[in-house]
């Protein structure tokens, strides 16, 4: 393996529907400071830069080219990874490989995505021009498609998907970042909530959020030296499947893509029980049904038990794993930062910085993102080197 | 680097005006196999991809997504650099230095021919201040164009005396687009695009694909009798603001080659490198980027043409290819690059050969009149 | 963040977007939608090495990582696999206009074929469409050669 490497700072900006009073630039520039603020360190300390994001849902081409400047990127190596839902995990994958390479000393991924700016039912339909931009339903309807494939594959019921909701919401409230914060919500007002594609009603799918979030790695030396303690890197996996839909039977509850990358990342650092070794897990459910699908596929528990988890409440805060304290993915979703905040919540809890959500005595954790049904990222984070 | 990554096959399509008789899948197929076939290795053995591409030159939201069948990625680690070739290349190079893959394929394509590629490159611009300007790449590099020739006294004779080396060299090319006996009068004649900048001062529409494989100093050598090895990489980005730059500098790519030379352990380029690759959309960047680079001093580039320094028997030819002038598929541009600077070093170069290349550069580049640059060192 | 008061007196940029491409559709789907256009016939593309028949046809299987081999007609008739009935505005990629929903969606296992595709479905009403409902595709009278001339699945029983 490469040289042992670490995130030592992280930043977000606060997240919500329309940051108006920002342009691209200005909020890559906003999650940039904090970061840099988080690690006591100056742009000058950072050597390499990479961005994220989904670039057609600005309507941007290069985007890295006008926003790098906000991530400090000015006479620096830096480029753009752009994986759809996965960009901002294979961004901070990236990240990470710029400094186990040996090539950097340091590095700072910048996921972003600012909705409000373009039109992303828009961006989210221009799929495949021959045959999908004509009958999909973006995003909602192949996830619906999905859910009922699950449902009658794993049993699972649309109450315990609403309990999904209602836990990371109240989550959300922990979480001063957090776009939709819901103290009060209940499995009654999720279910009665505006259905979007049937059974997925609108309070069980993410919002479209304006956000974005920075990382700062650091190779050995420097991390043992800027942080107290360091959130190491100890396994950082990808892996793709198929992207037609139907080439997949069951894509909710085979997720090949996301067992597999599972199976390596727990290899390489000698996971056998999950639920019972990770402290936290910062998972990336685009809807409340793919959290349960995603325990599942993430071995917390066996086929058909993921609901059985979120009734025994073994995810929320107080639980075995809390997962998703931070309110995952369906509280906060600026796309191409989606996956960056997964692992930059996860790092947060191992720097001990998780406030009024952070968990006690974190040490490892897992980090997931997710794109499409094909891509998924895995990340293993301790707050030991080895 | 205390260890070296080796790159053991290489494949690109020929440069067309036009691919529209197959899909993107297949080309992207083609060249994937070809590349595989060249490192002798399958499917089984590539740990990694890294693609390159960006979706408003593919029209498609994620347009990697396309290739994943076709570049073999299915339960494989893929990852994606939305930008130039190179850019996907450092990606690639780093993922086998960290230890996370022995063997990585990059792949990049590109289809100049199915949209309007000045028209997406207007996109590229902020969209505050420059895009509704109508700024393009090909307005933005003739403002380029202007001050540096103004600030040099360069003519543009002495650009088209570029495009003249590039397109007689290109006939050495088989995958070149355009290639053929070319006079100053003929590129001074054609049609004015945006002065100083005639249409054959620039780069053609193409349509093509690149793909090499990459392996860890181990692999390499147990797999390949002659791996050629990335000596030295770099890799900046300038300034966005066309008015916070002054444009007949290029702080980015001093600096990337820089950093390149260090790592390779060059002290005088023209004496240690055999040839460059360079990605010069339009012919006056050629001059501008080899000064840059340090083969010349500053205004000097077209001494050094006329001299026949750049030439393809020269001291230091730049683009035996015949460079972007002869086949630019926009963010392909920099693999292509480094797939002739692979084939000159592997002795396999055929007419375009130069003689006894050990050592080359390439260069790519992304964004407006070179605001990020890409510098790659390559040898046996 | 600023006040709202103070958010009111930005400036929006409006800026629009007009691209045109022209997409190649190679040979597989040029074959695909030719056939469907001229015979009404739906072609999927099998397999060499692991026979699996796909829908939509394409050059290369991804799971063996080589060229697909015969054409096989599949359908029309086939199985939902999994439903959703739509009922947020959606943009149709194809007209750039929201669809009218509610409308039935589907992954449906055309006859002979191993892929599913996702089409609409005539039948919109989730208490009525259930896995493994048999459905047949609907074909336009006058066909263009896109996936258009698939106008629906109807329920068949």
């Amino acid at each position: 393996m490469g040289r042992r490497t670490a995130i030592i700072g992280t930043g977000q900006t606060r997240h919500c529907s329309k940051r108006e009073d920002v342009n691209q630039m200005e909020l890559v520039y906003e999650a940039a400071t904090a970061a840099l603020k988080d690690a006591e360190m100056t742009v000058k300390d950072i050597d390499a830069v990479v961005l994220a994001n989904m670039e057609l849902f600005e309507g941007r081409a290069l985007p890295d080219m006008w926003c790098g400047e906000g991530a400090g990127a000015f006479m620096k190596h830096a480029f753009k990874i752009s994986t759809g839902g996965t960009s901002g995990t294979s961004g901070a994958i990236s990240g990470y490989y710029h400094v186990a390479s040996g090539l950097f000393n340091t590095a700072m991924v910048v996921g972003f995505e600012k909705h409000s700016d373009g039109n992303t039912s828009a961006g989210m339909a221009l799929t495949d021009p021959f045959w999908d931009r004509h009958i999909a339903a973006a995003a909602i309807g192949n996830f619906a498609l999905s859910v009922s494939e699950y449902m009658a594959d794993r049993g699972v019921t649309e109450e315990q998907s609403a309990k999904v909701a209602v836990k990371a919401r109240r989550n959300a409230c922990n979480n001063p970042h957090a776009h939709l914060q819901m103290p009060d919500l209940t499995v009654k007002e999720v279910l009665e909530s505006p259905m979007l594609a049937y059974p997925v009603h609108r309070l069980e799918m993410c919002p479209q959020s304006d956000g974005a979030c920075a990382i700062i790695y650091a190779g050995e030396e420097l991390a043992k030296k800027k942080c107290s303690r360091p959130a190491w890197v100890r396994a950082a996996v990808t892996r793709h499947d198929h992207i037609y839909l139907g080439e997949v039977k069951n894509r909710l509850s085979t997720i090949r893509s996301l067992k597999e990358a599972a199976r390596v990342a727990y290899k390489m650092v000698g996971i056998k029980e999950p639920l019972k070794e990770f402290d936290v897990a910062e998972i990336y459910d685009p809807l409340t049904y793919a959290e349960i699908a995603w325990y599942e596929a993430l071995g917390f528990c066996k086929d058909r038990e993921g609901g059985r988890l979120i009734d025994d409440g073994l995810t929320r805060m107080d639980g075995e794993l809390p997962v998703n304290p931070s309110g995952g993915v369906i509280s906060t979703n600026p796309v191409g930062a989606s996956g960056t905040i997964r692992v930059a919540e996860g790092a947060l809890q191992i720097h001990g910085k998780g406030g009024k959500r952070q968990v006690p005595d974190v040490n490892l954790v897992l980090v997931t993102g997710y794109g499409v049904y094909c891509w998924s990222d895995v990340m293993i984070l301790s707050g030991r080197p080895d | 680097m205390n260890l070296r990554v080796g790159i053991i096959g290489v494949s690109q399509t020929k440069y067309e005006t036009n691919k529209s008789y197959q899909a993107i899948t297949d080309t992207v197929f083609e060249v994937v196999q070809e590349a595989m076939a060249d490192a002798g290795v399958s499917r089984e053995d590539v740990d990694s991809i890294v693609t390159s591409s960006v979706d408003l030159w593919d029209g498609r939201t994620a347009s990697n997504q396309m290739l994943t069948d076709v570049v073999g990625a299915i339960m494989k680690s893929e990852s994606r650099v939305a930008g130039d070739g190179l850019g996907a290349t450092f990606q690639g190079m780093m993922t086998i230095l960290c230890g996370a893959s022995d063997l990585t394929l990059v792949v990049s394509q590109c289809r100049g021919s199915m949209g309007d590629p000045y028209g997406i490159s207007n996109w590229v611009f902020d969209p505050i201040f420059q895009q509704p300007l109508g700024l393009d790449y090909l307005s933005a590099a003739a403002l380029q164009a202007n001050h540096y020739m103004k600030r040099f006294e360069i003519t543009q004779e002495d650009c088209a005396r570029v495009v003249v080396k590039n397109l007689n060299d290109a006939q050495n090319n088989p995958q070149a687009q355009v290639a053929k006996e070319t006079t100053t009068d003929d590129v001074m004649h054609s049609p004015m695009w945006a002065y100083p900048i005639k249409e054959m001062d620039a780069a053609p529409v193409s349509d093509g694909a690149c793909a090499i494989v990459l392996a860890s100093q181990k692999k390499a050598k147990a797999l390949s009798k002659n791996p050629v090895w990335i000596l030295g990489a770099g890799c900046c980005v300038e300034a966005h603001y066309l008015g916070d730059r002054d444009l007949t500098e290029g702080e980015a790519l001093a600096k990337a080659s820089k950093k390149a030379y260090e790592m390779a352990g060059i002290h005088d380029p023209v004496k240690e490198l055999d040839l460059a690759e360079v990605s010069a959309e339009f012919s006056y960047q050629e001059l501008l980027w080899t000064e840059l680079m340090g083969f010349c001093g500053r205004g000097n580039g077209i001494k050094f043409l006329e001299q026949g320094m750049t030439s393809a028997e020269g001291a230091l030819p730049v683009n035996p290819s015949g460079g972007m002038i002869a086949g630019n598929p926009v963010t392909v541009a920099g693999l292509t690059r480094l797939v002739e600077a692979v084939l000159q070093v592997r002795g396999k170069a055929e007419a375009r050969q130069v003689q006894n290349a050990k050592m080359a550069l390439a260069h790519g580049t992304t964004g407006c009149c070179g605001q990020g640059q890409y510098v790659m060192i390559v040898g046996n | 963040m600023k006040k709202d008061n103070q958010l009111e007196e930005l400036l929006r940029i409006p800026v629009h977007m007009k691209l045109h491409y022209r997409f190649p559709a190679g040979t597989h789907y040029t074959r695909f939608f030719r056939e469907m256009k001229d015979s009404g016939k739906i072609m999927g593309v099998k397999c060499t090495q692991c026979g699996r028949v796909l829908v939509p046809p394409r050059p290369v299987c991804g799971e063996c990582f080589v060229k697909t081999g015969d054409w096989v007609p599949v359908g029309p008739k086939g199985t939902v696999k999994a439903y959703t009935s739509i009922y947020i505005k959606f943009i149709d990629g194809s007209t750039g206009k929201p669809r009218p929903s509610p409308y039935g969606s589907g992954l449906i296992q055309l006859d002979g074929a191993f892929s599913t595709i996702n089409h609409i479905l005539e039948e919109g009403d989730p208490e009525k469409l259930y896995i493994g409902m048999r459905v047949e595709a609907v074909l336009k009278e006058k066909r263009e050669g896109n996936i258009g001339d698939i106008l629906f699945f109807k329920t068949i029983t």
